[in-house]
């Protein structure tokens, strides 16, 4: 009787979404470890933590739109737009810095609405639609600032301020993930994401407004990545315009290694939260050992394309 | 009555046509076929106007055009903006190309993209300089009118060196090169103007180069990349291939609770306003400024002399100078880099 309910639990915890990420984890934690003796370090623990958690917000945004079966090209160019606007407000307007951070948050917001309406009502394939505000916004940011930083912010620093020994913004990223959680897992709204990425047709005969479960999403993800963006204007004390270019890429590696289904419906938040943290001490453990810099783009494809394997074994097909 | 009505109409009707046609031909004739022959029209395509450096060059450009006419010189200056798309530069090129232009001062956006677009207009007989950036097939232009960047780049190796002797750093002195995108020329050449002084300075043991990364010019990339960096080495001195790779690693330093400008040096590159900015803080020791505005003015100049005296350039690659900003000329480089000089090997 014990032996089962034994049974039971092991085979809970490895059949769980997160498992094979996590297990991924450790191993690349304990691997890192033994080859470089900085790894462990104090400083570079907190380093990693600085420089996952913007993507991890971008890679959480990434994750709700993955899971009803849509994808989002627009997180880089969104949290550039939300972290200039914000930066402009603050330091152009001389605006109070909550109130800028509101407005910021809010512009990142509305670029998700844009992204949520072009899917449902314009009906634009999320590729296409999310590919045209990824361009349009990061248009919209080279001209407000014609390639060159805001720089001098003030106030942000209290986002890389240190509190209980990390940072004030990596306490936000952790309340973002267990929030994100509780919201997919427990609420009505992460219920319809799922069953939306498990089958649409189906969800939509049941009587779900599915257009305003997308319009909400959208929105919800793009206020995420304004998040990330607010956070970067912070590390780099300047609204830099190429902020997140290309990091689209790096928030759909980061669902994908944390065993996030492409098609939709299967994963879990915790998951993309590993993800993102695989891939920032990939390229970490790589600059600590100087590797050569040509070769670190090879490994982190390879260990992508290693990943994706192994998440998508015991999968009858895959699209 | 209506008869004589649509006769004085008709007759009216006629009258407005010739007067037209008339018009029309004599105005072509003027407008078209006879300053033709004696104005100088010159195409200036820009890569980028939204980038001040360009716009620089542009003024540049105004500034000389504005000079020649001011001597009673019959000039003329469109100016054409691809906005980074070598689709748009090549279209404007070739559009170009049908109308009376004299010659063409082209920016290029790529410098394989536009070939095809310059062979057509050598085909015209249309001649050609290029600024900033160069092509590939050099038989495409005449002149080549930019910045040397391997001498750039050694000129901020030399000011690091400069600044690590005046510290007072023990020897040998740790290093760290954080380069542009590769492939790219400013990433080829500066990272080799870095090595040219560097590299024998590394053999006769005075400095180490602890870390050597890619950034690809960014900001947040190298902030990422000297984070890193630091958490496994000591660190004296930091040149990046720009002014943004350099300012990342500025955020780096002080996150790690060091204090850039005296713990760590950090030269960058291109002089862009933050770095000026960090270098009046005494954050950053020194960056490169170069001259797009003389680059805009010589090729005017260039091609006013190749139309009207058949004047062939000393060598077909001009170099315009590159300024070392440091504490001393932060306030005066930029009208420095932005005054008019005599072209090199200017006919007399």
């Amino acid at each position: 009787m014990e032996r089962t309910t034994l049974r039971n639990i092991v085979k809970r915890i490895t059949s769980a979404d997160e498992f094979k990420p996590l297990l991924a984890l450790i191993a690349l934690y304990l691997s890192s470890a033994v080859i470089s003796s900085y790894f462990l370090s104090v400083y570079n623990q907190k380093i990693l933590l600085l420089q996952a958690t913007p993507l991890v917000l971008l890679a959480l945004g990434e994750t709700m739109i993955i899971l009803m079966g849509s994808i989002d090209l627009s997180p880089g160019s969104t949290m550039a737009l939300a972290g200039l606007i914000a930066a402009l407000s603050s330091n152009y307007y001389g605006l109070d810095i909550r109130l800028s951070v509101l407005i910021g948050l809010l512009i990142g917001a509305l670029v998700g609405l844009i992204n949520g309406l072009a899917v449902t009502v314009a009906k634009i394939p999320s590729f296409v639609a999310t590919l045209a505000t990824m361009v349009g916004a990061r248009g919209i940011v080279l001209l407000i600032t014609g390639g060159e930083s805001i720089y001098g912010l003030r106030g942000y620093e209290w986002l890389t301020d240190e509190r209980f020994f990390v940072a004030n913004m990596v306490w936000i990223m952790v309340v973002f993930v267990i929030v994100t959680y509780v919201l997919l897992k427990y609420t009505s709204l992460g219920l319809k994401i799922y069953a939306i990425g498990g089958n649409e047709e189906a969800t939509r005969y049941s009587g779900i407004n599915v257009d305003r479960v997308k319009i909400v999403t959208f929105t919800l993800a793009g206020l995420y990545y304004s998040v990330a963006g607010i956070m970067m204007d912070a590390r780099l004390q300047a609204a830099y315009p190429w902020t997140g270019y290309g990091s689209e890429l790096d928030a759909i590696a980061s669902s994908v290694l944390g065993g996030i289904q492409l098609s939709g419906g299967i994963g879990s938040p915790i998951g993309s939260f590993i993800g993102a943290y695989i891939l920032t001490l990939i390229a970490n453990i790589m600059v600590l050992l100087g590797l050569n810099p040509y070769l670190q783009w090879v490994v982190k494809g390879f260990v992508l394309g290693a990943a994706a394997i192994a998440l998508s074994r015991g999968l009858r097909y895959v699209k | 009555m209506s008869d004589a009505i649509s006769k004085v109409t008709s007759a009216i009707i006629i009258a407005i046509v010739v007067i037209a046609i008339v018009g029309g031909v004599v105005y072509w004739y003027y407008s078209s076929q006879k300053p033709a022959q004696s104005t100088i029209k010159i195409g200036l395509f820009i890569s980028n106007l939204g980038n001040p450096y360009f716009a620089m060059l542009e003024n540049g450009s105004m500034v000389a055009v504005n000079e020649l006419k001011s001597k009673g010189v019959n000039i003329d200056l469109v100016v054409y903006d691809a906005k980074d798309d070598p689709t748009q530069q090549t279209n404007q090129i070739e559009t170009a190309v049908g109308q009376s232009f004299s010659a063409f001062i082209v920016n290029p956006t790529d410098i394989q993209a536009i070939q095809p677009a310059l062979s057509d207009a050598k085909t015209h007989g249309i001649p050609v300089v290029t600024t900033d950036r160069d092509v590939s097939d050099k038989t495409l232009r005449f002149l080549f009118v930019g910045t040397d960047n391997v001498k750039g780049a050694e000129d901020a190796a030399k000011a690091l060196i400069q600044a690590l002797n005046q510290s007072g750093k023990p020897q040998p002195w740790n290093v760290v090169i954080l380069n542009g995108i590769p492939g790219t020329t400013a990433a080829i050449q500066r990272q080799q103007g870095f090595h040219n002084v560097l590299d024998p300075l590394v053999q006769q043991g005075v400095v180490k180069i602890v870390a050597e990364e890619v950034a690809d010019f960014r900001r947040d990339e190298a902030l990422n990349k000297m984070e890193a960096i630091l958490a496994s080495k000591k660190v004296d001195a930091v040149i990046a291939a720009n002014d943004e790779m350099a300012l990342g690693a500025i955020q780096a330093i002080k996150g790690a609770g060091l204090k850039p400008g005296s713990d760590i040096i950090v030269v960058g590159y291109d002089a862009i306003p933050d770095a000026v900015a960090a270098i009046k803080a005494g954050e950053m020791y020194a960056t490169i400024a170069q001259s797009p505005f003389l680059q805009g003015y010589w090729a005017v100049y260039a091609v006013y002399y190749k139309l009207t005296k058949d004047w062939t350039p000393p060598s077909d690659w001009i170099k315009t100078p590159t300024v070392v900003v440091t504490i001393s000329n932060a306030d005066t480089f930029s009208s420095e880099t932005a005054t008019p000089q005599p072209l090199p090997g200017a006919p007399s």
